[in-house]
């Protein structure tokens, strides 16, 4: 049976939310119609009874056990396995008949001592609910991290470094997909602190090392919310740079945290249940991710470069493959991608989230772009081959090259 | 039913013939995209256009190519009986319409064509009571001098003066491109040209008791000017709100081979599209609330715009503090309570603005959820080029 992973016109959109909230017992006067109004293709997280309104709506959804809208990494580790399948037998059969259904949530952020009840799990999901997804997502890489004694209270990821994290997340889990979250772009007040910018960027790299290597998808959650009382509120330009390096890096998914205020300042839907300002901006954003999408989706991430310097240090510079070099005044991302039938594509990001940048692409021999996306059109348009093309602060745009 | 005085309503408009000059031009992207980007009025439009103006919920400005035949008609060689029968003819042939707010008559005219402009005002206004003659001036960066230049007068403050002693318009309306030719404000000379505008304007038509209309861009105006941005299209409508302005007018909707503008040359929406609708749905919510107040105050922070706009006098500087440049508007509304706009001038930053008023303050929501409670000592975060309403419970 088909995997709902293998959607090519589904590309995940996901408020990371849960509907009804932690308690279940939320009532949204802004609800599913509001987020499909708003571009995501998903919802996130629902009970059986939103499984109808998402299927009229054209969202796909992610299922929160509403007996148990609480639901814990770590509560898998002390269920024996008669125990989990019956959790999760009891969850196919509250939402057999739903074709919007799109997986199941079984926790946020685990601690490698999660890893092994959530592997069998996802083992009970795989066999009782082959075609759908077992939904975990992982920490941040600036989790603190620690196995000794001494730290094993402080340590969120229980592990000594966050590349085991991973690694052991992977063999151990057996994920259909790495699912991780990442609000640096906040932290850093718009990327002007280094440090914590240069998190933002080794975190989606070296989650899509580990997913390339072992042929999954990854899915990044990123903000669409003041995160801290102190840090940047989202912007048009920071939640373009979210989007689009994710989609750049190859992810599969784009999760925005949060869609409702609970809370957090300058979300998309305030505590009054009203639009913002956010709201529009955002839906602006996931209208060019949803318009992409299906085109991503029948790509392959080949590599991932970045030009003047880089946004942050140590990031991989040119020559590429495809990209020899750039002329630009801002540091662009420069993700390529191949289709099956030999053809070649770069989605270009400018990770300035200050000023708009006018690029040209230098090319290996015989190598020109052919047409950029537009998502507006939902189709490649020719475009000059030596014509300087802009991009806003935090804008990408998807070409293809001859 | 929308008249030109009326005090609740607020234009904004795509600087457009809908049909082009000639009348010729056939949109894909018609009335109904101009409706629901967030456009209060279509401008300019001819009598067939206003069934679908009517049935978008916008108003129209009424243009004719058969007499216009461009953005600078003759009036200068008609006499006044003549122009009278033209505006009978207009009203005659739709522009009588509610839907109508006014008529096209002009862009950018030389001194030497005040006086048929002043003929085309004063039938306007005895023919079609209630609609506006509408006539847009150049820039302060106009050429100056004789005959041969754009203003046709030595100074841009004289030209304005002589077009409103002249023409006795109904608004002042004006266009400004710097934030463009500026690169988004990194060339700060001309920058400052558009601050300057703003003042010389806003100081004339308070004298004389007229609105003010800004003309701005959300196209890339020329091969190497900036393209339009979020940040650079909320700046260019905040920034005139906070100037007390009474309508933004976007030139242009449709693309002429400029690119980026909001309708593409293969009428397709642009990406500037969307993020112009968004502009335009805060214009609708924050325009006919400041419309209705009395602009009292615009003010810069900025230390390196010292002319023409002056600094925040205090109380004001004091209790309205960032680390980006802010510009300031104070209003009055008929019953004496303050509010101040708040605009962030970086186009490159957000703003945390600290507010340190001795009473409460509220901060128009732009969700349309009207006026809400802002915490003491909480600040307000302002996006790149971003403003925000504030109601004051002290003088400003």
């Amino acid at each position: 049976m088909a995997s709902v992973l293998d959607d090519p016109e589904l590309f995940p959109i996901l408020p990371w939310d849960p509907q009804h909230g932690w308690e279940g017992d939320v009532q949204r006067r802004q609800g599913l119609e509001s987020i499909a109004e708003c571009g995501f293709t998903m919802a996130g997280f629902v009970q059986a009874r939103d499984l109808p309104l998402c299927r009229r709506l054209g969202l796909g959804a992610i299922y929160l056990d509403e007996t148990n809208p609480r639901v814990r990494a770590a509560q898998w580790s002390a269920m024996d396995d008669d125990a989990i399948d019956a959790t999760v037998r009891r969850w196919v059969e509250a939402t057999a008949d739903s074709r919007a259904l799109y997986g199941y949530y079984l926790g946020d952020e685990p601690g490698a001592n999660d890893f092994s009840g959530l592997g069998r799990a996802v083992d009970a999901v795989k066999r009782h609910a082959p075609d759908k997804l077992a939904y975990i997502n992982l920490f941040p890489d600036y989790a603190t991290i620690g196995t000794r004694q001494l730290a094993k209270d402080l340590s969120q990821l229980q592990t000594d470094s966050y590349g085991e994290y991973l690694e052991r997340f992977v063999s151990e889990v057996r994920p259909q997909f790495i699912s991780w979250d990442n609000y640096m772009v906040q932290y850093s007040q718009d990327l002007r602190n280094i440090e914590p910018a240069t998190s933002y960027y080794r975190n989606l790299l070296q989650v899509r090392d580990v997913a390339s290597r072992h042929a999954l998808p990854f899915w990044q959650i990123v903000s669409s919310n003041q995160i801290r009382p102190t840090t940047t509120i989202p912007s048009p330009a920071n939640l373009l740079l979210q989007a689009y390096t994710t989609l750049a890096a190859g992810g599969h998914s784009v999760g925005w945290y949060t869609y409702y205020a609970r809370g957090y300042g300058y979300a998309p839907i305030d505590a009054d249940e009203q639009r913002t300002p956010t709201w529009y901006h955002l839906a602006e954003v996931n209208r060019q991710i949803r318009s992409l999408g299906p085109v991503l989706n029948r790509l392959t991430s080949r590599e991932v470069r970045f030009s003047g310097g880089g946004p942050v240090p140590g990031l991989p510079g040119l020559p590429g493959e495809i990209i020899r070099g750039v002329e630009c005044s801002e540091p662009l991302m420069l993700g390529s991608f191949c289709d099956d039938v030999g053809g070649d594509y770069v989605m270009v990001v400018n990770t300035s989230l200050e000023r708009s940048a006018k690029f040209r692409l230098e090319l290996g021999p015989e190598r020109a772009v052919e047409s950029r996306y537009c998502p507006a059109a939902g189709a490649f348009r020719p475009v000059a081959p030596d014509e300087a093309r802009w991009l806003v602060a935090g804008e990408g745009v998807l070409l293809r090259v001859r | 039913m929308v008249t030109f005085d009326d005090a609740t309503f607020f234009p904004v408009f795509p600087w457009d013939p809908q049909r082009g000059w000639d009348g010729a031009k056939r949109h894909a992207q018609g009335i109904e995209s101009i409706a629901a980007c967030n456009f209060t009025i279509a401008g300019y439009v001819q009598p067939e256009d206003l069934p679908a103006c009517e049935a978008a919920g916008i108003s129209a400005f009424y243009y004719d190519p058969v007499f216009c035949g461009g953005a600078q008609p003759k009036w200068n060689d008609l006499p006044q009986a003549e122009i009278d029968d033209v505006i009978r003819g207009w009203m005659a042939n739709g522009g009588d319409s509610p839907t109508v707010y006014g008529f096209y008559i002009y862009d950018e005219p030389g001194a030497d064509d005040f006086a048929g402009l002043a003929r085309a005002v004063d039938a306007v206004k005895r023919l079609a009571p209630g609609k506006l003659a509408y006539i847009n001036l150049f820039p302060n960066y106009a050429t100056t001098g004789g005959a041969d230049s754009q203003l046709q007068t030595e100074t841009y403050e004289e030209h304005l003066e002589r077009f409103v002693q002249e023409v006795r318009p109904q608004v002042l309306s004006w266009d400004n491109y710097m934030p463009q030719y500026s690169d988004d404000g990194r060339d700060m000379e001309q920058m400052t040209l558009y601050y300057t505008n703003l003042v010389q304007m806003r100081e004339v038509a308070q004298r004389h008791g007229l609105p003010y209309w800004q003309t701005v861009s959300p196209s890339r105006i020329f091969e190497r000017s900036a393209v339009p941005t979020p940040a650079n299209l909320a700046f260019q409508a905040w920034t005139s709100l906070a100037a007390g302005c009474s309508s933004v007018a976007w030139f242009c909707y449709y693309d002429h081979g400029m690119r980026c503008s909001p309708v593409d040359d293969h009428e397709r929406r642009n990406l500037t599209w969307y993020w112009l609708a968004e502009v335009n749905r805060q214009l609708a919510l924050a325009g006919p609330l400041l419309k209705a107040m009395r602009s009292t105050g615009l003010y810069l922070t900025a230390e390196d715009v010292t002319e023409p706009v002056p600094a925040p006098p205090e109380p004001l500087a004091s209790a309205v503090t960032a680390e980006q440049p802010l510009m300031l508007g104070t209003f009055k509304d008929a019953d004496g309570a303050c509010c101040c706009v708040v605009v962030n001038l970086s186009l490159e930053r957000t703003a945390k603005v600290k507010l340190a008023f001795p009473r409460a303050v509220q901060v128009l929501s732009l969700t349309g959820a009207g006026w809400m409670d802002q915490a003491e000592g909480e600040p307000l975060y302002l996006a790149p080029g971003q403003g925000g309403v504030l109601r004051l419970a002290t003088a400003c």
